[in-house]
């Protein structure tokens, strides 16, 4: 039987509430156009309908949707009504309460040989996205060179992260950043990564007795992962060290005054080196179509650009690294302007190559990076901690001579590390991790989680914790967080291979 | 009055800048929602006020109505809003939506939907509630 207008918007909203997503693709026309202003551009086909429309459920739970007045015209229907929901993965507020989207909107729906083939709707989405950018607090942040484009793009949450403004949270949901990451393309704007300089005869050596991983080989166009540790075997942060000229090292670092620490070495230490904080701000490119979106733009081929691999070149015609690296544990690229003099056009030259492809402009996603155990250790976030104990022994050569901190990790490892990083399968929803939890194993030792978030991929929340060494998968703990006292399961990392 | 005359009658409003007609049939406790202006308007008195700061902020504006449904006493439209915004000297094409309602005490609800976030009032944007 033919449904009426009302009766098909009626069978959407339905299917939407219980995310009965084979229903909603039966209704929709193959040419339907939806309007809807939480998404932005009007969808076009049935393809990118059922894309976004997927994407807004699984984003979504406990989900109603009341029609109140609908009044039907021969092959329409404009409704009022009213929905309320819930955010996957966003955490809860500070006082426990959880994100929510609930709006009232009108609709307007059109249909032909019974599929609905306009569904417009109409609501103010500033409550809905009320995250208007949060004041920075003056002077002793500054602002990131792509700050403008951020904005623009609707940044609304950021960290001060090497003294840098550092958007990490945009006006969407969290499982529209997750899917853009995992199926198209997204730019992070991470000019906080700062590079701190190693130049001249020196250099390699310089750098490889700052860093516990032995690059005494590195050559010229390769990248390295490794720790650098305080002469206690401490790690101060775990950055990536490219080798872009022969007599040049970068170690990309996470929120630590690295250069500082390094020229203080340097001085007085024989080394024939310079050492600075270069004007140098990455831009993240990451996702499965970041080859795509980065072939027309960059000088030289991206695709033999092998992983952990970097090249001078230029993208949109200004002065470049790039490197096959990044903070999504899959593919992607980095992007090192060689001067923040030109940074917006760079901006906007990429998200131009991005356009075709969906790119999306978000913060680092931290929901795939602890799904893929990838983290970022600095003097606080991961601090205390060895790298024996960070799971990262492969990225220590004890061997290689001498090296800030060696002394420390020998005694360590002779020793064994009284701790362990693990994953956790935690119960519940949980709220946004502001400072470690507290857990406390079976045998009553504390350890602490130091990464909590909603897998989407597991659809569950999971976090990364430091343990006592003798703690095993399987084993139960609690974790206590700031809404209480819950029960986790240890198990391995990553908690999702591919 | 039927709600689609109430419709005509908001809009005419917006584009001869007078309020006097509109305000004359509004029931007492009419409610106004315009996303535009800074909350909900109860009442003639709340509503001037409010229709005052948005002639404030526009040197013109046109809501045009595509289309409308009708039954009994309420009405629901849709169309684009064009605004020629007085401080910032730019246009503003906004789509919209409208619920109207009339009773025997003249209209009791006039509900406007449309997006206002990108007139966010942080960035200097052009945004009716900051007028006056």
């Amino acid at each position: 039987m033919t449904m009426t207008p009302t009766q098909a918007l009626q069978a959407y909203c339905d299917a939407f509430a219980s995310g009965d997503i084979t229903t909603i693709a039966s209704l929709f026309a193959p040419d339907a156009v939806v309007d809807l202003p939480l998404v932005g551009d009007r969808m076009k086909g049935h393809d990118e309908v059922m894309h976004e429309v997927e994407s807004a459920v699984r984003g979504l739970k406990d989900i109603r949707v009341q029609i109140g007045h609908a009044i039907e015209g021969e092959n329409d229907v404009i409704a009022e009504g009213a929905f309320w929901s819930e955010l996957v993965g966003a955490g809860t507020k500070v006082d426990g309460t959880p994100e929510r989207a609930d709006f009232r909107f009108v609709a307007v729906l059109e249909m032909k040989d019974g599929r609905i083939t306009r569904l417009s709707e109409y609501l103010d989405t500033k409550p809905v996205k009320p995250w208007e950018r949060q004041r920075i607090i003056p002077t002793s942040v500054r602002r990131s060179p792509y700050w403008d484009g951020s904005i623009a793009a609707g940044a609304v949450e950021f960290m001060a992260y090497n003294r840098t403004t550092f958007p990490m949270i945009y006006s969407r949901t969290p499982y529209e950043d997750y899917v853009a990451l995992t199926q198209r393309v997204t730019m992070w704007d991470v000019g906080c990564e700062r590079q701190a300089q190693i130049k001249g005869p020196d250099a390699l050596a310089f750098a490889n007795y700052l860093v516990a991983r032995d690059i005494s080989k590195l050559a010229v166009g390769a990248c390295r992962y490794s720790f650098v540790c305080d002469p206690d075997g401490q790690i101060l942060c775990d950055p990536v060290i490219l080798r872009p000229w022969e007599d040049t090292i970068w170690l990309s670092h996470g929120d630590v005054d690295l250069h500082l620490w390094a020229r203080g070495l340097a001085t007085n230490s024989g080394y024939d080196v310079e050492i600075c904080e270069p004007d140098v701000a990455p831009l993240q490119i990451q996702g499965p179509l970041c080859v795509e979106m980065l072939r027309p733009i960059v000088d030289g081929s991206v695709d033999d650009l092998k992983f952990y691999r970097c090249m001078v070149t230029k993208v949109a015609g200004i002065e470049a690294v790039v490197s096959r690296t990044g903070w999504s544990g899959a593919l992607g690229f980095e992007i090192y302007p060689t001067s923040s003099a030109r940074a917006m056009e760079l901006w906007d030259a990429l998200l131009e190559a991005g356009r075709p492809h969906g790119l999306v402009v978000t913060g680092p996603n931290v929901h795939r990076a602890v799904e893929k155990n990838v983290t970022d250790t600095a003097y606080f976030t991961n601090s205390d901690m060895n790298p024996f104990e960070a799971g990262g022994e492969r990225l220590v050569d004890l061997d290689k001579g001498d090296f800030v901190g060696r002394d420390a990790l020998l005694k360590i490892r002779g020793e064994g590390a009284k701790r362990q990083t693990v994953g956790l399968f935690i119960e519940g929803d949980l709220p946004r991790l502001e400072w470690f939890w507290p857990l406390t194993d079976g045998a009553g030792k504390e350890g602490t989680v130091r990464w909590a978030m909603h897998s989407f991929a597991l659809d569950r929340s999971v976090g990364i914790a430091l343990v006592d060494a003798a703690v095993k998968v399987g084993d139960k703990v609690e974790v206590h967080h700031p809404l209480g006292t819950v029960k986790a399961e240890v198990t391995t990392l990553p908690f999702v291979e591919d | 009055m039927t709600p689609q005359d109430a419709i005509a009658l908001h809009n005419a409003a917006y584009e001869s800048r007078d309020a006097g007609a509109l305000l004359d049939a509004l029931a007492p406790g009419c409610l106004y929602e315009m996303p535009l202006l800074r909350s909900r308007m109860v009442g003639r008195h709340e509503i001037a006020e409010g229709l005052r700061l948005a002639f404030a902020a526009t040197s013109a504006c046109i809501l045009e109505i595509s289309r409308t449904r009708q039954s009994g006493e309420t009405a629901l439209a849709e169309g684009v809003m064009t605004a020629e915004l007085a401080r910032e000297k730019t246009s503003a094409t906004v789509p919209f939506a409208m619920v109207v309602e009339s009773g025997e005490g003249g209209i009791n609800r006039i509900s406007l939907y449309l997006d206002a976030k990108p007139f966010r009032l942080w960035a200097d944007g052009p945004v009716m509630a900051m007028a006056g």
